[in-house]
């Protein structure tokens, strides 16, 4: 076996080719502007010739000997029989030009300003390579104000030069032939040109205008059998084969003494197929077109854009070892696990060294013709073997220690997986492998907000790890448990929701109580297996069994959101560990009690905390039950009487501020126009209605309500989803302001033109279960389409910002020193952070925009 | 003390973390939950845009903020008294000729005629006669009439009239009173401490500034790029952190104000505000690579190719295209060892040697058994080895030296940190080992 030596790149040159380097790079000579012949074979000196390498299986590169996936491809070279400018390049030749003299073609620039532009680049580095960006910007900016007009050295004056894109150069009003300008770049000298900030040992002018032309290896343009056994060619080979074409064409009229218009005609033709070869988007030419209609694909166009070289093949690449299908939750596996289905952890399989430590399971792993077994053996030679019934014995027979075996996926193994869009580093964890049936991806639901996951047909990937770098990596930095804190805000990301919630408040409020076999099955299910003291006679309250799982040290003092509904109840108390009063809700569940275990007993603490609270508290809920129904939205009598008071009063009140103001009675706040004093106005007076309609909600509901429950501890909902329900819907929008399209100052021909009552403009007075009127439905339609015309714009909007943010700060990374340096070493800041504390541990739930404590600096 | 010691430990930032991924993720992720909508100032007419579409604003860095808003407090009297404070509305608030005139261009007789609002005039305490002083010397030359609330230009001697058209455009936005740029100016209330102060829409700081009964230290715009052009780069960066993080504040999204200050960090740190994209931060970066894989592509190659330029993979993007470990986090950790010493090859048992290490901070048992261990190829499986069993150090076992030495290098760090003037030129790292 073939050793591989390591080496690390050190740096990348970019230069350019000189026709001498691609004379002598060069393994064929293309002159047949043609493919293959009818046989089906290769022409020789055509563009496919074996000598540029093979993309036939079967045959053999007749320069490396090598076979299709093995040769690297080489290069070939067309001759030009006229040079032809390289049309990326004509911005650089025509500020040459312009930065040259005409008559002299030495730098127009004074000797005295050259010398001074010589020691700007090398002030700071010898080499001009090594110069910053911006460095290289300033000497250009300081050169571009000392080119004179008048040659500082024979004193002659300058013609206009301009660039009519893509490549003809001007002169005056006469065009400039590729020759004239060649030779002009030619007489630049080296000291001149770095001067004007060029290398001219590695990129000299006149390089720029191609003599001869570089042919891509063939395996870098494959042509395509289609299934009628048609070969259809690359983009780059049509094209190359027209500038062949016309190559010719040309040379042959030069030859036979053609009027030298015939042959400019044709010289220009051949920089229009040179020019589109390179890129075929330039401005102010057409494109080459396939015979399709369809625009070909060329040189620039494989590198530009989402889809280009770089950022499709380069910064990402396809994986192997990787699987995808559907999610769906399963609470009772841990939030650090991952289900997997059966076929999917036979298809995917993972590396095993043998040691003699393990020597003993992977030969069960390699007897094994089921299931948990090894599916390669790789030797210590570095061959591979498949283990196959007939293989297997003979192959077990040599096992050493030193082989690596790869085995099929079994509970416990180390994976990745993530969820797209990947927005946040949360987006990829590490999960534990345990293996299920069923088809799809399970996953503990209290993990579904770092993904953004739901299971409405959501699909997530899945990564194996391969080597053992990477896996200890993986499960120290990308463990679920370790990103229960987001590193954005300090908060918790990882936690109770919903049902969850729903539940822990169920347990917990009031006087819950539950006879000892309830109790029991509640704490096996939260994997408790001591019995706590019964505290309600011989019974056990919600409130004891959920204190269970605190640690002693928890105390909280907190009026929740429930407060409002009931005194009692939206107190939470809990001391030392022990829940005393109130009902727990999200936000006591998901910061106090989560983020305080987090904090005080690690991360270890806090993921049990999460998997056996919320078993607790679901096995909880199955036995309480909790449904809404359409009952849960009706508003009693009294309740539906003040509420139509309300609309009605409302009504009157914006009908009264319209009379103001057309009788201009109205009075004005500062700074605004009238007609916007009546708009801030019954803004307030739709504000104060929506707000009056809550009171009479909850009043309505009650606590035995659980569709408000739901919405007051934060479970699911919210009250003012609830008012849209049983109450009305309120003012429709646009644009923040009442409705106003549609017809002319009306919205609807149902109203009277200059309306500016509530109703025309979109008040709506009805609730979802009331029933919308048909104007209704239609102006909350309009409100609705502009909610999703937003989000759709949105999506792409915040995407592109998040590229351009990350792709900005990437290569910031904390030191040593906990200085932040920029990927060259530069200081950005002194101490990250100004304090070096890391926003995922020091919030402890704080928000603190005065920055950190002074006293918490000193210490350190 | 030593517990809480090892709690403040425990909260340092690990270095080599991707601090500015990190941050630039906080800010993008909540990009999807952010509203579009403008946010309604108290008193302001207009809409200033807040949610995302203000985040884009500020992280562009554009020139020319589209609603910029200014706060403008009062010394004296004038704060404390609604009618003082209200004399300061014509001071400020910007007319333009158009705004109290009409203006009508007669192209048969070559003339413009000015038709004055008297009333509004005088409220602002202009003289007509004033502004046909500035007319004429507008147009030196032209011939001007006043008559009553009527102003006449003769054009005759015009030749075209486009030219008629464009002496008309100038005559509308003739400044009359008030301060270029400023298009409204409100008195407002604090609600807090009851004083009187003037929000605009519009901003100037730098001629605001010279407003005399204007509180210059209590003046506030929230437009950053004029807070650069006056105060300097300090003072910008200082409103970026307040902007950015507003902007979030008011979306109900909880950030922590290290990201922000990460990024207005790194938009401000070489003396000039760059804006996030590819003018500005990613477009000025060291590796062509880098450049090249963000945006204009062809454009970056080029370049490089006629100045000969050299990437040195310094940074994330370049290594994963040439398919290396990136220099962020575990793979900025190198090993650094004498060769020959270490190869024993002792099997299984674990022999501590003795050594320090003079270059890094402490060796364990576990790596220094990994390099006892040493084979050839197996270097690279070691280095991460080190990496990680490092890691683990820094949790476990940070004894007295770890602390010792962190403890040295924060102190170290705050003092730099304390020096208050950034250069313009980022400094160059020179780690002292």
């Amino acid at each position: 076996m073939n050793k591989i030596i390591e080496k690390k790149i050190g740096n990348i040159k970019f230069s350019l080719f000189s026709p001498e380097q691609v004379r002598r790079m060069s393994y064929c000579k293309v002159t047949i502007p043609d493919t293959y012949n009818d046989d089906g074979y290769p022409i020789d000196n055509g563009l496919v010739d074996p000598h540029m390498g093979v993309i036939d299986p079967g045959l053999k590169c007749k320069t490396c000997g090598a076979r299709m996936g093995t040769c690297p491809g080489h290069f070939g070279n067309i001759e030009l029989v006229r040079p032809a400018m390289h049309p990326e390049f004509a911005k650089i030749i025509l500020f040459l030009l312009k930065s040259t003299c005409q008559e002299c073609h030495r730098a127009l620039v004074s000797n005295d300003d050259a010398k001074e532009l010589r020691d700007k680049i090398n002030e700071s580095k010898e080499d001009q390579s090594q110069l910053r960006y911006s460095e290289t910007k300033d000497v250009k900016t300081r050169l571009k104000a000392k080119i004179k007009t008048k040659c500082p050295h024979c004193a002659a004056e300058q013609d206009k030069i301009s660039l009519l894109k893509p490549t003809t150069i001007y002169k005056g009003t006469v065009t400039m032939l590729p020759t004239e300008i060649r030779e002009w770049l030619e007489t630049i000298s080296n000291d001149d040109l770095r001067v004007l900030g060029m290398d001219p040992l590695h990129a000299r002018p006149e390089w720029m205008i191609m003599t001869v032309l570089q042919v891509p290896p063939v395996n870098m343009r494959p042509s395509i059998t289609l299934d009628t056994g048609e070969r259809s060619e690359d983009d780059l080979t049509h094209k190359l084969v027209d500038i062949m074409r016309i190559n010719q064409r040309l040379e042959a009229n030069i030859n036979a003494g053609a009027p030298q218009l015939i042959i400019e005609d044709l010289w220009e033709l051949l920089q229009y197929h040179v020019t589109t070869y390179f890129n075929n988007e330039m401005p102010n030419i057409p494109p080459a077109r396939h015979r399709s209609g369809r625009p070909l694909k060329t040189l620039s166009q494989r590198l530009k854009g989402k889809e280009g070289r770089f950022r499709y093949n380069l910064s990402g690449k396809r994986v192997n070892f990787s699987a995808r299908t559907v999610i769906s939750p399963d609470p009772n596996i841990s939030i650090n696990e991952v289900g997997i289905p059966t076929a999917m952890a036979k298809g995917l399989t993972i590396p095993v060294k043998v040691t003699h430590w393990n020597m003993e399971a992977c030969r069960t792993h390699m007897e094994s013709e089921v299931y948990p077994r090894a599916i390669y053996a790789i030797k210590n030679d570095g061959r591979r073997v498949k283990l196959t019934e007939s293989s297997r014995e003979e192959i077990l027979k040599d096992l050493v220690t030193g082989w690596t075996i790869e085995r099929q996926l079994i509970n416990g193994d180390t994976v990745l997986f993530n969820r797209q869009p990947s927005l946040h580093r949360m987006g990829m964890m590490c999960h534990n492998v345990k293996v299920l049936e069923g088809k799809t991806l399970r996953l503990n639901p209290a993990v579904c907000p770092p993904y953004n996951a739901d299971f409405d047909g959501d699909e997530m990937n899945l990564h194996v790890i391969q080597s053992i770098e990477a896996r200890v990596e993986a499960e120290m930095l990308m463990k679920v448990q370790d990103q229960i804190i987001s590193p954005r805000h300090g908060h918790a990301i990882i936690k109770p929701e919903e049902d969850h919630v729903s539940g822990a408040f169920y347990l917990t409020f009031g006087d819950t109580t539950l006879n000892k076999s309830e109790a029991c099955q509640l704490l096996i299910a939260a994997g408790i297996t001591k019995m706590p003291k019964p505290d309600r006679k011989d019974k056990y309250s919600g409130k004891l069994l959920f204190s269970m799982l605190l640690p002693s040290d928890i105390n909280v003092e907190k009026k929740g959101n429930f407060y409002s509904m009931d005194k009692n109840e939206g107190m939470v108390i809990i001391k030392d560990g022990l829940l005393i009063s109130g009902g727990i809700e999200s936000r006591v569940y998901q910061s106090d009690i989560l983020e305080s275990i987090y904090h005080k007993h690690g991360s270890d603490a806090a993921r049990e905390f999460i998997d056996r609270s919320t078993r607790l508290v679901l096995a909880y809920l199955s036995l309480h039950g909790l449904t809404v129904s359409l009952k849960n939205y009706q508003l009693d009598d009294k309740a539906a009487n003040e509420l139509h008071k309300m609309i009605e009063s409302t009504k009157r009140e914006v009908d009264n501020v319209v009379v103001q103001y057309k009788n201009k009675t109205l009075v004005k706040t500062p700074g605004l126009t009238l007609k916007d004093t009546l708009e801030e106005k019954i803004l307030m007076i739709n504000g104060k209605a929506k707000k009056v309609a809550g009171t009479i909600v909850e009043k309505s509901f009650g606590i035995t309500n659980p569709a408000l429950v739901m919405g007051k501890i934060g479970a699911r909902g919210s009250v003012i989803n609830a008012i849209s329900m049983s109450a009305l819907v309120a003012q429709q929008s646009v644009r923040g302001k009442r409705l106003a399209r549609g017809y002319m100052k009306r919205t609807l021909p149902h109203f009277r033109i200059g309306d500016l009552g509530a109703v025309p403009k979109g008040f709506i007075e009805n609730s979802y279960m009331s029933g919308l009127t048909a104007n209704e439905f239609f102006l909350q339609g309009m409100g609705g389409r502009e909610a999703l015309v937003n989000t759709a714009i949105r999506t792409g909007r915040s995407g592109y910002m998040q590229r351009r943010l990350i792709n900005a700060l990437q290569d910031l990374s904390v030191a040593a020193d906990r200085s932040v340096r920029d990927a060259d070493g530069s200081i950005v800041q002194f101490l990250y952070g100004g304090d070096g504390k890391d926003p995922q541990y020091s919030n402890f739930g704080k928000g603190n925009i005065e920055g950190p404590r002074k006293e918490d600096t000193e210490t350190a | 003390m030593d517990k809480k010691k090892d709690k403040i430990n425990h909260v340092l930032i690990t270095p080599g973390e991707a601090a500015g991924t990190v941050s630039a993720q906080s800010l993008g992720e909540p990009g999807t939950q952010m509203t579009m909508r403008t946010f309604h100032y108290a008193g302001m007419a207009d809409q200033v845009p807040t949610g995302l579409p203000r985040l884009i604003e500020i992280v562009d860095a554009r020139k020319e903020a589209k609603k910029p808003i200014m706060d403008i407090h009062l010394t004296g009297k004038a704060s404390k008294n609604l009618k003082e404070a209200e004399k300061f509305i014509h001071l400020i608030e910007h007319k333009h000729l158009g705004d109290v005139a009409k203006i009508r261009e007669d192209f048969i007789n070559k003339q413009i005629l000015i038709k004055l609002d008297i009333k509004e005039i005088d409220e602002f305490g202009i003289d007509k006669n004033e502004i046909k002083k500035m007319l004429q010397e507008l147009f030196k030359g032209s011939k001007i009439q006043l008559k009553n609330d009527k102003i006449l230009i003769d054009c005759t001697d015009s030749k075209t009239l486009k030219s008629i058209r464009r002496k008309a455009n100038k005559i509308v936005e003739l400044n009359l009173a008030g301060i270029k740029g400023i298009q409204k100016a409100v008195v407002l209330q604090n609600k807090k401490n009851k004083e009187f102060y003037i929000r605009t829409s519009g901003s100037n700081l730098a001629d605001v500034r010279k407003l005399e009964g204007v509180d210059t230290e209590k003046i506030f715009t929230n437009d950053v790029m004029e807070i650069h052009k006056c105060l300097g780069i300090e003072a910008a960066r200082n409103s970026l952190v307040k902007e950015l993080y507003q902007v979030m504040e008011l979306q109900g999204l909880s950030i922590d104000v290290r990201h922000v200050m990460l990024i207005a960090d790194s938009m401000s740190n070489n003396g000039m505000i760059r804006s996030v994209g590819r003018h500005g931060l990613s477009g000025q970066k060291t590796g062509v690579f880098a450049r090249a894989a963000f945006e204009e592509t062809i454009k970056h190659l080029v370049n490089a190719a006629i100045e000969g330029k050299k990437d040195y993979l310094l940074g994330v993007t370049e290594n994963i295209i040439v398919g290396q470990i990136v220099p962020i986090g575990t793979g900025k950790v190198k090993l650094k060892m004498k060769p020959m010493k270490h190869v024993k090859v002792s099997e299984g048992k674990e022999k501590v040697t003795k050594e320090k290490k003079v270059t890094k901070k402490k060796e364990t048992k576990k790596t220094e058994k990994k390099v006892t261990k040493k084979t050839v190829d197996k270097k690279e499986t070691k280095k991460t080895e080190k990496k990680v069993t490092k890691k683990t150090v820094d949790k476990k076992e940070t004894k007295k030296t770890e602390k010792k030495v962190t403890k040295k290098t924060v102190k170290k760090a705050t003092k730099k940190a304390t020096v208050k003037v950034k250069k313009g030129k980022t400094l160059k790292e020179k780690s002292t080992k």
